[in-house]
């Protein structure tokens, strides 16, 4: 799957040409304000977007032009675990704020300790209790940042 | 002397500064040892840490982290020949094979040395450069300041990519995401969707922490499943005290990395791999025996520490004077500074001379502490090594995940941390660098900021760029800096053509 | 899924009855102290600085939360929208009045309660030392005489000193560019000859005044400040302007009076604090705590005052949504 360099650059070009239309949308529509002698809020995005725009079509010239690139070779990626990683932190990011940073750590922790290949499960609960509760008194306590826990907060007090 | 300077050696020798500045190198020789972790994630490590404390602490902490990092990098390209940094690449060429030879310490013991004195050099070129450049800058107006900024921006691209497009759009990407947020002048919002969270913009640092770390996390994954181990790192390490041949030996390339690696560090964006390179190749061509280089030669191991590590006093230069990173680590330390409401810039001479010079010496301190803590803890610090990633990493994202949110308080800038390590992965896949676009959010609202102000101020007068001689003398540079890169751009093409024909 | 329920059960039955002894131990749980400002700056520190003597003074933790953003905006509106029972408060700031009467929030400062001021700075009139004006007079005669010449710099449109610079350039019947740069930077412009004048925060600029780079003109607020003796008050040199920048607690409305007087006594008595007096003088802002009554009647004072500038500068609620 667009495993030459030519062919990513023409998929990127293109997001890249729809991202500067939006872009330049929402630039136009931009809120003025009556003041004299100043530039607008718009000034500025409208000279990104000119940039943008620019360096977007050449970016799809170049695919166009430039003589067909070596073939990259396929990356030795654990797709599955990646994918795998990838959902574990969405539902982590989910659930946060309901489940709050001290349940959730030690759960998130855990998965991805499994992820990374550790197969004791003793290890795994061990670890991700400890230094999970280790990280959170540290912000708590010693950092003075509050760390909220969600419904652990109703269940711990 | 002035007693700014006086003041700023008390500050920065308080008890609770050295402290901070010995852990700061503690992590940093950490960091930078174990190989896919480099010292931006450190930083990422310490960032919440730098909220709370008082900013002389934090900045002292964020500098023994740099100067370390940089060390600690050479430890695993020496022992395990994967270069813990990408500027200790150079250290592996020869100092792996030493190692090889059984003289694992005596190569570590060489780089230590090698980046102390480079380090202490740069601290030097800082100290009497910073004040002269930042008196300089005092007379810059808003053009000026504008095509400073924008060739700050254009050398970065220059130098990061390989494809001068990519690096340009990196930078355009992030000014694109610097836009959202409060207009700097009016204060209307821009791009915000009437989401309340984005009024106050996205924050570099939440960018910094996901195009970062994530991508870091996901090889470290790839890196696993290879089954590459560091169990040899526990390899004997013996006498770490190199003798006096080795010392006489580095003197000509210790003189010549610390030179390049100061002069380049100054330059934003070039940074410590291009210097190590650079002063790897000089040191083989002045040496007296060029065929050493590559087996294991004392030179080729003293050239690129000492300049990766020159690179550090470097890149504090246009950092404190001008507010210019060069590089992710400066660009955290302007924010360290800004969120305790020190503009780093020329002023910063002026107005907090004792703050200013105290950063300076907790850089001499940091350079001090690096090389006892390095030489003193070796052996105990080369057992880091042998952490198991299924513990490190899991830590390290967690840490992720509380630093994005402890900067607001707020999960919202979570899931934009998220979004950003998904951003950082497909501009990897594209082969497109990622520090033009945090320097560019970091630099953005300055560019835009000057760039208006001078139109108001020259009732809309373009030509002011062109008639100030500081504004067109950048401006100058910009362009040089860009056909550069482009013309050696195209030099490369044509040369792998060739050898595809 | 019962034992959930029953914790659930439990949990809401603890919470109601502590709500309904609130009256008689408040406070019984931590504070939130909510700051409008990023971690780490100036004020952030200030602000954690008196929640630290608060907690003190009250027996209970007092939590410092940042919610920087939108001038004040986000902090404001989150603290107006919490439950009236005190555990959540602002550190307030004349944002208070600037952001609301901007229309950045669709309420103005009525819409919370206050509990007092810890301490204020004015807003000077700055100009470099070698400038040719002397006095704020002279300088503006100048301006009226060569209109759109002659530069002022400020924090930002609709800040605290856009509205100091466009009353003091007004009430003289001046017409200055004004240019919006960010708070080293403008000082910088001085120094560097980029603009002719600045309003700027108090202390800084100061250093300067004291280094011999800088000099100042005229102040903002009523009376003359101590650390400045010799610089007019805009009250003085004739014009209707008396406001400066401070730093309070507010609350949102209906907290029982109960409540805020605890929170008042105990913010003046840490306002007081060495801890925090010492810090306030090495910034130069004077402490000036003050309780819920004489708050009151500062802001209701200063908010005619900012909405007839703002309204005069045709900036009153230009940012609300129509």
């Amino acid at each position: 799957m667009l495993n030459s360099m030519n062919k990513r650059n023409l998929f990127a070009s293109i997001i890249l040409i729809i991202l500067c239309g939006f872009y330049a949308y929402f630039t136009a529509n931009l809120e003025t304000r009556n003041i004299q002698n100043t530039t607008q809020p718009s000034f500025f995005p409208w000279i990104i977007t000119v940039c943008l725009a620019i360096l977007s079509f050449s970016l799809l010239l170049q695919s166009f032009l430039l003589k067909k690139g070596q073939i990259l070779k396929k990356a030795s990626a654990p797709r599955g675990l990646i994918i795998l990683g990838f959902f574990l932190s969405l539902a982590y990011l989910a659930l946060l704020p309901l489940i709050g940073f001290l349940g959730g750590n030690i759960l998130f922790f855990a998965g991805l300790s499994r992820i990374y290949g550790e197969k004791n499960i003793l290890k795994i609960c061990l670890f991700s209790v400890i230094i999970s509760i280790f990280i959170f008194y540290l912000f708590r306590n010693v950092f003075q940042i509050q760390l909220p826990i969600g419904i652990l907060e109703s269940v711990l007090s | 002397m002035s007693p700014d300077v006086i003041d700023g050696f008390a500050q920065a020798s308080q008890l609770s500064t050295i402290l901070s500045v010995a852990f700061g190198c503690l992590i940093g020789l950490i960091v930078g040892m174990i190989p896919g972790l480099t010292i931006s994630t450190g930083i990422i490590i310490v960032l919440p840490l730098t909220f709370v404390l008082e900013p002389d602490i934090s900045i002292a902490l964020l500098l023994g982290l740099y100067v370390s990092g940089m060390t600690g990098g050479s430890f695993s390209a020496i022992l395990l020949n994967i270069p813990g940094t990408p500027s200790a690449s150079a250290t592996a060429m020869d100092g792996h094979p030493m190692a090889k030879k059984g003289d694992a310490g005596r190569a570590l013991g060489i780089a230590i040395i090698a980046s102390f004195f480079g380090g202490l050099a740069s601290f030097l070129c800082l100290f009497f450069i910073a004040p002269v450049l930042a008196d300089v800058a005092l007379r810059f107006k808003s053009p000026d300041l504008f095509s400073l900024v924008f060739f700050g921006l254009t050398i970065i691209c220059s130098f990061a990519a390989k494809s001068l497009i990519k690096g340009l759009l990196s930078a355009v990407i992030g000014l694109v995401i610097v836009t959202i947020g409060q207009d700097p002048m009016m204060g209307t919002a821009r791009f915000t969707f009437d989401q309340v969270n984005l009024i106050s913009g996205i924050h570099f640092l939440t960018a910094l922490i996901g195009l970062f770390a994530i991508p870091q996390l996901v090889d470290n994954l790839s890196e696993i499943i290879k089954g590459k181990t560091a169990s040899e790192a526990g390899a004997k390490i013996k006498k770490v005290i190199p003798n006096l041949r080795d010392l006489r030996l580095m003197k000509m390339p210790v003189g010549i990395g610390s030179f390049v690696g100061s002069f380049l560090g100054i330059l934003p964006g070039a940074g410590g791999p291009i210097a190590a390179f650079i002063s790897y190749d000089y040191s083989r061509k002045l040496s007296k025996t060029p065929d050493e280089f590559g087996k294991g030669s004392t030179e080729g191991i003293a050239a690129p520490e000492s300049a990766n590590n020159a690179v550090t006093g470097g890149a504090l230069i246009p950092m404190m004077t001008l507010g210019i990173p060069g590089d992710p680590v400066t660009a955290i330390l302007i924010g360290a500074l800004l969120i305790h409401g020190l503009a780093p810039g020329p002023l910063l001479f002026m107005e907090n001379g004792d703050f200013a010079y105290g950063i300076i010496f907790s850089f001499f301190w940091a350079n001090i502490f690096n090389i006892l803590i390095a030489l003193i803890g070796l052996r105990f610090l080369v057992k880091v090594l042998v952490i198991p990633k299924a513990i490190l990493m899991p830590t390290i994202a967690i840490l992720c995940v509380i630093g994005s949110y402890a900067l607001r308080n707020n999960f919202f800038d979570v899931y934009v941390m998220f979004g950003f390590g998904l951003l950082g992965l497909a501009m990897r896949w594209l082969d497109m660098p990622i520090v033009p676009l945090l320097l560019a959010m970091v630099l953005g609202r300055q560019l835009e900021e000057h760039l208006r102000v001078s139109l108001i101020s020259s009732q809309n007068d373009i030509t002011i760029f062109f008639t100030s001689p500081f504004s067109l003398f950048f401006l100058c540079l910009a362009g040089v800096s860009i056909f550069w890169s482009f013309w050696a751009e195209r030099q490369n093409t044509k040369k792998s053509q060739k050898k595809l024909i | 899924m019962k034992k959930i329920h029953y914790i659930l059960f439990g949990s809401l039955l603890a919470f109601t009855v502590s709500a309904n002894q609130a009256h008689a131990e408040w406070p019984e749980k931590s504070i939130e102290f909510v700051i409008p400002f990023g971690a780490g700056g100036g004020a952030d520190i200030e602000g954690r600085l008196i929640a630290k003597a608060m907690s003190k003074e009250l027996g209970k933790p007092v939590v410092p939360i940042n919610k920087p953003g939108g001038g004040g905006a986000i902090t404001y509106t989150y603290v107006k929208n919490s439950k009236p029972d005190g555990y959540t408060i602002a550190w307030n700031s004349t944002s208070i009045l600037t952001t609301t009467n901007i229309g950045n929030v669709p309420f103005d400062y009525t819409a919370m309660d206050h509990i007092g001021q810890v301490a204020q700075q004015p807003v000077p009139f700055v100009v470099s030392k070698n400038a040719r004006w002397n006095t704020l007079k002279e300088f503006m005669d100048e301006c009226k005489a060569k209109p759109n010449t002659l530069k002022i710099a400020f924090a930002g449109f609709g800040s605290a000193t856009h509205l100091a610079g466009v009353a003091m350039s007004q009430m003289n019947g001046c017409k200055p560019i004004m240019l919006p740069v960010k708070a080293p930077d403008r000082r910088k412009m001085i120094l560097s000859g980029e603009t002719d004048a600045a309003v700027d925060i108090f202390f800084v600029p100061l250093k300067l005044v004291k280094a011999g780079k800088m000099k100042m003109l005229a102040l903002s607020s009523g009376v003359r400040n101590a650390a400045a003796s010799t610089v007019p008050t805009a009250r003085e040199l004739g014009m209707d302007m008396d406001f400066d920048l401070f730093r309070g607690l507010s609350v949102a409305k209906g907290t029982p009076k109960a409540i805020k007087d605890k929170l008042e006594t105990a913010m003046i008595n840490a306002a007081n604090s060495k801890a925090f007096s010492s810090r306030m003088k090495k910034l130069k802002l004077t402490l000036a705590p003050m309780g819920q009554k004489e708050f009151g009647a500062k802001l209701q004072k200063a908010n005619a005052n900012i909405v007839s500038i703002m309204k005069m500068a045709g900036l009153y609620q230009v940012k609300a949504k129509k």
